[in-house]
């Protein structure tokens, strides 16, 4: 069933221009962050789902600056490939926009079935946090005769690792 | 509903044609031919002669008492009748649409609405025993009110579908409005011209003999912008290609 | 490579995104223009000029194009039952307006942001002008919103010394080329590729690639210099939930990330008709309103605020203002028109219709919402009589009803607001036209007198005689054949021969038999 869940997720966010890595562990799941971001500026976010992770690039002075941001998530949806992120104290909202990649690790006890599971689950939040960003693959445009301009203001590359936590 | 299902149904026994004012005024033709399929399924169509027009125009031009008034007229004119046909499918779907919005109707003028057929509904229910046979190709125009507000895109199509040796190609964008609407013709000539346009060259494109369309509106401008300036293309009621496709035995003396 | 092309602001400019904004030469017919005359010409002659408006026909044929491709007007089982929902979801609050904006105002309050209720544009221009003053603010951007286009919000705040940056891609196009959006989810949707490399190349004052994503990347980096340098955010807001107070929108730029957490004050605008009962009815709502807008399960983004920073957060707005705006809508309430604001500004039946098609989208309808949903809404907003013409800018074909994702009977309410125009005193010829048309076709004898007049007509006078009277026939004859009125009446006369011999067969075949 998870297993299932997993791979919808992972087909509904690659039809969306994102992708899905389905990983055995967490710490599996956190090897592939480290290897993705590379050395590159990033921004990783303080969550217990990345306690761990050791990327090899710096943190810039200024968060525009970075090119990967890393995040873990509140919750997310198989069957559109959704993530839902919330701001905390060494959570910003920037880090899921202003890179230029979006790095985030998902567990699969938080993968519900479908976008309004999500939205239920987002909804029983108490305090519900003070914005919520609901992200669906890259950023992107159809402004211009409808082609599609992947990577508009927020990341054009969204990298999600997916693992099995019970 | 099945073709065979309908064709167990009882006959209506007193059928009256409903011409509309378009059919009086300038559109004969589809009328006509109306009368005589309907007297190839045996039916003898009367024409109750005090009817003069359902409202339609009053309407949509803003006229909500004229067009009631009308309407009365109309259900009054016909309630004498166990069916009502009309190849005007403008004015079927508006009688369908508007009564319940324009009257409070009594059961019976109910009855009677849901009773008034356009002429491929009424054919295609009652008249399965009918031999249609014609050689050539047509496209088919799906008027705005038939299509939409009857739902009625199949059955035009299932009887042109009988007709052996037809052969019927679709257009790019059949159910795209041609840019009649009425007074909105008249209204904005330049816009509705340029619909049509647009119509007739998704007509030319497939190369047929006829476009074909059950709505005597469509089909008067459609014509007036061909034959003035527009693509070449030739235009037909459906009720006047099922006539000419009635194998000779069954046309009427 | 001019001295201009580096692209940073001037003396006095604070944006990045509109520098070199006087470069631009002004390219658009004047019923295009941001700002709308206030006594414009008639719509039949306006839609005449937009026929022949160079970006006209390929508009129509991208729009049909579209239209095609995304099966506007049907829908998949998994979709139709959520527009079963939706259409409900949309007239819960419709049933007691008031009961849920009082309940979202305490909600929004409760979240820690500050409610602003306003009646007119005015009211809703001079809040955020005075939120601007308060906090300094020489530098704005915002995210789409067509409420703030409504109360012509850039104007105002530019005016009061605030530079406002349109940050959707769309919507800057359309801000430098000084236009109204076309569409309300596609602004720039009537802008061919090689329109906006010749508008982005103005702006820069040198030769710019064509290619969409190079043009998207020239923008991206002048508007991220503003993402960054703005004091104030301007965000619309697609639904708010009345439960918990969620301001949602939804985007798939990602600028409304930016616009509402990186500025230090947020003003979220919106009209009384964006208030849902439930957060939950987001799991509705948005896949719904995706579906018609972009066909997507989803959009990228989902920008869900539920108050400004809180403590020990790094960003996020220090202020939110939630901004509710009337301007007309609640008069609907309580009567048929009102199913018009349980629309949740999808685009769709916009790109369904073929007369907004064939006009080249929504600006010669001269109205800041144009296409079916527009002729509806434009009525009812701002000055009473304004834009009651628009509603006869249709012909009813019913395209929109049927792409409506929350049901909207448009077509209906097209012909209500017809009656509401011809009930006015100005309209007093035409009503004495059709109570006389009435009068005579109430009776058979007067219909019959109608086709006897048309055919002495069609067979009295030519063709070219009878298209320049006075009447319909003129506007009909401009560009087709008339019809052939010396045959008025004759069904009729064909059909009393073909009686007689019926009748005397059936006498015949009776005796026979």
């Amino acid at each position: 069933m998870n297993q299932e869940l997993a791979e919808l997720f992972r087909d509904r966010l690659a039809e969306a221009g994102g992708s899905a890595e389905l990983t055995a562990s967490h710490d599996e799941a956190l090897s592939l962050v480290r290897e993705w971001a590379g050395d590159r500026p990033v921004l990783v976010d303080d969550h217990p789902d990345l306690t761990g992770l050791e990327v090899a690039g710096d943190r810039p002075p200024d968060p525009w600056d970075a090119e990967v941001g890393v995040t873990g998530v509140l919750g997310a949806a198989a069957d559109t490939g959704t993530l839902a992120l919330g701001p905390a104290p060494g959570r910003p909202r920037g880090t899921a926009v202003l890179p230029g990649t979006h790095l985030a690790v998902v567990p699969l006890s938080r993968l519900h079935a479908d976008y309004a599971a999500l939205i239920m689950a987002l909804g029983r939040l108490d305090p519900l946090p003070s914005g919520l960003q609901l992200v669906t693959g890259p950023s992107r445009s159809g402004d211009i005769e409808s082609a599609m301009i992947q990577g508009m203001h927020g990341p054009r590359a969204v990298r999600v690792a997916v693992y099995p936590d019970r | 509903m099945t073709e065979a299902d309908a064709g167990a149904r009882p006959r209506p026994a007193r059928v009256a044609l409903f011409t509309s004012c378009m059919g009086d005024l300038a559109a004969g033709g589809p009328a006509r031919a109306t009368v005589e399929v309907l007297a190839a399924m045996g039916v003898a169509v009367e024409l109750p002669r005090a009817q003069t027009c359902c409202g339609q125009p009053a309407l949509n031009s803003g006229h909500p008492a004229e067009a009631g008034a009308l309407l009365d007229r109309w259900l009054r004119i016909f309630a004498p009748y166990d069916a009502v046909v009309t190849p005007a499918g403008s004015c079927a779907a508006y009688l369908h649409h508007h009564l319940g919005r324009l009257r409070a109707p009594t059961p019976e003028q109910r009855a009677l609405v849901e009773h008034t057929y356009e002429f491929s509904q009424f054919v295609m229910a009652y008249g399965t025993e009918l031999r249609l046979r014609l050689s050539g190709s047509v496209t088919y125009h799906d008027s705005c009110h038939l299509a939409r507000t009857l739902g009625e895109r199949r059955t035009p199509r299932q009887l042109l579908g009988r007709i052996e040796g037809l052969t019927v190609r679709e257009m790019a964008g059949c159910d795209t409005c041609c840019g009649f609407g009425g007074t909105f013709a008249a209204k904005f000539p330049d816009v509705s011209v340029a619909m049509a346009d647009t119509k007739l060259r998704s007509a030319a494109a497939e190369g047929t003999d006829w476009l074909v369309s059950a709505d005597p509106g469509c089909l008067l401008h459609l014509s007036g912008r061909a034959r003035k300036a527009g693509p070449p293309v030739r235009t037909r009621h459906l009720a006047e290609l099922v006539r000419d496709a009635l194998v000779p035995s069954e046309v009427p003396a | 490579m001019t001295e201009h092309s580096c692209g940073g602001p001037t003396d006095g400019q604070r944006s990045t995104a509109l520098a070199g904004r006087e470069r631009i030469r002004p390219d658009r017919p004047e019923w295009a223009a941001g700002e709308i005359p206030a006594h414009r010409r008639p719509l039949p002659l306006i839609t005449r000029d937009a026929l022949t408006v160079r970006t006209a026909r390929p508009t129509h044929d991208r729009l049909a194009a579209l239209n095609e491709e995304r099966h506007v007007g049907t829908w998949t089982p998994e979709v139709a039952r959520l527009r079963e929902q939706g259409a409900a979801i949309r007239r819960e609050t419709l049933t007691d307006l008031e009961k849920y904006l009082q309940q979202l105002t305490g909600s929004v309050e409760r979240n820690g942001a500050v409610v602003h209720r306003a009646g007119t544009p005015a009211e809703a221009r001079a809040v955020i002008a005075r939120i601007a003053r308060e906090n300094g603010v020489r530098l704005a951007v915002k995210s789409k919103s067509m409420a703030t286009e409504e109360i012509h919000l850039n104007a105002h705040l530019n005016a009061e010394g605030v530079e406002v940056v349109e940050t959707d891609l769309g919507e800057y196009i359309v801000q430098l080329a000084d236009e109204r959006p076309s569409h309300i989810v596609g602004p720039a949707l009537h802008k061919s590729r090689q329109d906006v490399t010749d508008l982005f190349g103005q702006l820069a004052g040198a030769e710019l690639s064509g290619e969409p994503e190079d043009l998207a990347a020239f923008a991206r980096t002048r508007l991220r210099a503003d993402f960054k340098a703005a004091d104030l955010g301007i965000s619309g807001v697609n639904f708010a939930a009345a439960d918990t107070g969620t301001l949602a929108i939804v985007t798939n730029e990602g600028n409304a990330d930016m616009v509402t957490s990186q500025p230090r004050v947020h003003v979220a605008v919106m009209t009384v008709e964006k208030v849902i009962p439930r957060f939950a009815d987001l799991g509705v709502l948005v896949p719904l309103l995706c579906d018609a807008a972009t066909k997507q399960r989803v959009s990228v983004y989902q920008t869900l605020v539920n108050g400004p920073r809180r403590a020990g957060e790094s960003d996020g707005p220090e202020q939110l203002h939630l901004v509710i705006l009337d301007n007309g809508r609640t008069k609907a309430l309580g009567t048929p028109q009102e199913e018009v604001l349980a629309c949740i500004r999808c685009g769709n039946c916009q790109i369904s219709c073929p007369v907004y098609r064939t006009v080249g989208g929504g600006h010669p309808y001269s109205a800041v919402y144009g296409g079916p949903i527009g002729a509806v809404l434009s009525p009812l907003i701002g000055d009473p009589g304004t834009d009651s013409d628009l509603p006869f800018l249709s012909s009813l074909c019913g395209a929109c009803y049927d792409a409506c994702p929350v049901k909207i009977p448009i077509p209906d309410l097209l012909v209500n607001l017809r009656a509401q125009h011809e009930s006015a005193p100005a309209a007093g010829a035409a009503r004495a036209g059709w109570r006389a048309w009435g009068l005579a076709w109430r009776t058979g004898a007067g219909f019959r007198a109608t086709l006897a007049a048309a055919r002495l007509a069609g067979r009295l006078l030519p063709d070219r005689l009878l298209a320049r009277l006075p009447g319909p026939g003129r506007g009909w004859a401009a560009g087709r054949a008339l019809p052939p009125l010396r045959e008025a009446g004759a069904f009729r006369r064909w059909f009393r021969r073909y009686d007689e011999r019926r009748a005397a067969t059936r006498k015949r075949d009776g005796r026979q038999g």
